[in-house]
């Protein structure tokens, strides 16, 4: 019943994310109409032949804003799961195959990396290199290194007992090597999981961050910059926030489904 | 030690189990016994005794011990006593019998092929299993796969560790045959752990009894056997069925 269950999870999710990231890959090569013009004629205009989903507060069409923003969102949200994830699992690797002083120093600072809140991090950054992409991904990306690290290092302790990581070592492999090539491999059925939430999160984390104005900065839409903009409007043309806001919430939703499915998927 | 003639000698040797703060306790008592070079040593005892913290321990895995442990080879080899837990999961078969000569010789792939069907062939596997993972394969076939692992690198020095007690009387025949026949051919030395004194007396030239943590009788295979000294032995012999008489 319940792996029933869990099978539609990852059904709904599947098709939720593919429709999503069809229309966004679509967006990569045309959209309607161009996401930056502005046009005084079409302020604020309701749904249309011409305008599928209205126009903004400067004309600027709101389908087209929300296939190039998605697209900026998505990017900023892989990137810095991929930033975030690879140092986490390097150093949770290392901590949990060495243990020992190299353990106790790594996990003292992640665990004062853990202690340090995220939007604190993110504004350290921005007063040091300024905001922008990259920044957030920086920042972001280390915010996450915690929680990866964690999870890298206790899968990792539970297998280098094991006799297939002895058999390794007598088969004359190098640490470097047990450990990147013959154990995290037999991690991946945690880890999946977890990249794929960390991801969502990282896409929270984006929308946020460009809402309050310090991650991705204008002309170029994001969901998040789409929402800061849309606010002052949102009764003279609620579609400026719905658009937005329904994509981020449908893309969270699928992902969240996915990743309950997969781990569903793994546990078998 | 006497290097030309012993491939591994254990002087006093005394191990310890659990960290160094929380319950280490002591496992091995002051053991001493050597192998020759060729020669297979049957090691016996009741499940807890320490066989196989024994042989981790010559092979460098148990760190914690006191006393001298000299090997005179490169790279001694072992036959794990779990079939479930000494195969990578995450690796097929054929790769996992690829690596050592990944890691220590400079083979062309197509030799690589071929040395491990050939292996496989050996430990009376079809060539075509190094395409399986291991969950793919029964306790018995991992276990040859295990042994095939250890002999692709043809060490002087084998530790079995139960090899074959989770196979059937074929297969177990089978093995200990090749075993044997590795012994004639290339010298190899074994250190053969079993519960089953009937193999021992099969395989094995000398045999070390060990009860909790201590060797309590070592000797020739057939001097042991017939006279037993130590309780444990008496027990071990009768628990075989093999009473002293009763095969003589
Ligand atoms: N990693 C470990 N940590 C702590 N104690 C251990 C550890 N491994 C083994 N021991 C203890 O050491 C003793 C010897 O264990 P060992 O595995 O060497 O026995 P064995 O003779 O191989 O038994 P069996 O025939 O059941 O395999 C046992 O009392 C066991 O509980
Ligand atoms: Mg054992």
């Amino acid at each position: 019943m319940i792996r029933r269950e869990k099978d539609i999870n990852l059904i709904i999710g599947g098709v939720i994310c593919a429709v999503l990231l069809s229309v966004m890959a679509i967006g990569l090569f045309v959209t309607p109409h161009d996401p930056n013009t502005m046009n005084a004629a079409t302020r604020f205009a309701g749904a249309s032949g011409t305008h599928l989903l209205g126009c903004d507060n400067f004309g600027r069409d709101t389908l087209s804003r929300v296939m190039v923003g998605s697209q900026t969102t998505l990017m900023v949200a892989v990137l810095t799961v991929f930033f975030g994830a690879t140092l986490g699992i390097v150093m949770g690797a290392l901590t949990g195959y060495f243990g020992g002083v190299v353990d106790e120093v790594l996990m003292r600072i992640n665990d004062a990396l853990f202690a340090f809140p995220v939007i604190l991090m993110v504004l350290v950054f921005v007063s040091v290199i300024g905001s922008g992409r990259s920044t957030i991904i920086i920042a972001i990306g280390i915010a996450f290194v915690p929680s990866f690290a964690r999870i890298v290092r206790s899968e990792v302790v539970k297998q280098r007992e094991l006799d297939y990581v002895i058999a390794a070592r007598l088969s004359g492999a190098g640490d470097g090597r047990i450990i990147f090539v013959h154990i995290l491999p037999n991690t991946l059925s945690t880890l999946l999981p977890a990249l794929i939430i960390g991801f969502n999160n990282a896409i929270l984390a984006e929308t946020g961050m460009s809402y309050l104005g310090i991650g991705v900065q204008p002309p170029d839409p994001s969901l998040g910059r789409m929402l800061a903009e849309a606010q002052t409007y949102l009764f003279r043309a609620p579609l400026m926030t719905l658009v937005p806001g329904l994509t981020l919430i449908l893309l969270i939703l699928g992902f969240s489904l996915l990743s309950d499915g997969v781990t569903n998927l793994t546990k078998r | 030690m006497n290097e030309a003639e012993n491939i591994l000698s254990v002087q006093n040797v005394n191990v310890f189990h659990g960290s160094k703060t929380a319950k280490r306790r002591q496992v091995l008592f002051d053991m001493s016994f050597s192998l020759k070079r060729g020669e297979i040593l049957g090691v016996v005892g009741e499940s807890g005794s320490g066989k196989t913290t024994l042989v981790k321990t010559i092979l460098g895995i148990n760190n914690d011990y006191k006393g001298l442990i000299t090997v005179g080879c490169e790279r001694p080899q072992m036959v794990f006593q779990d079939p479930y837990s000494s195969l990578n999961p995450s690796r097929k078969i054929g790769w996992l019998l690829e690596e050592p000569l990944k890691n220590n010789n400079c083979y062309a792939k197509v030799k690589r092929r071929k040395m491990v069907a050939h292996m496989l062939e050996r430990v009376g596997l079809n060539a075509d299993y190094a395409m399986r993972y291991p969950y793919q394969l029964s306790g018995g076939e991992r276990q040859r796969v295990s042994i095939a692992a250890a002999l692709i690198q043809t060490p002087r020095l084998l530790i079995a560790d139960e090899p074959v007690s989770s196979l059937d009387p074929k297969t177990e025949k089978q093995i200990l045959e090749l075993l044997k026949k590795l012994h004639r051919e290339m010298g190899l030395s074994i250190i053969f752990i079993s519960h089953d004194l009937r193999i021992i007396r099969q395989l094995c030239e000398r045999v070390l009894v060990i009860s909790q943590g201590v060797i309590s009788e070592a000797g020739r295979v057939e001097d042991i056997f017939a006279q037993p000294q130590a309780k444990i032995t008496k027990r071990l012999l009768k628990a075989a069925g093999m009473e002293m008489g009763a095969n003589a």
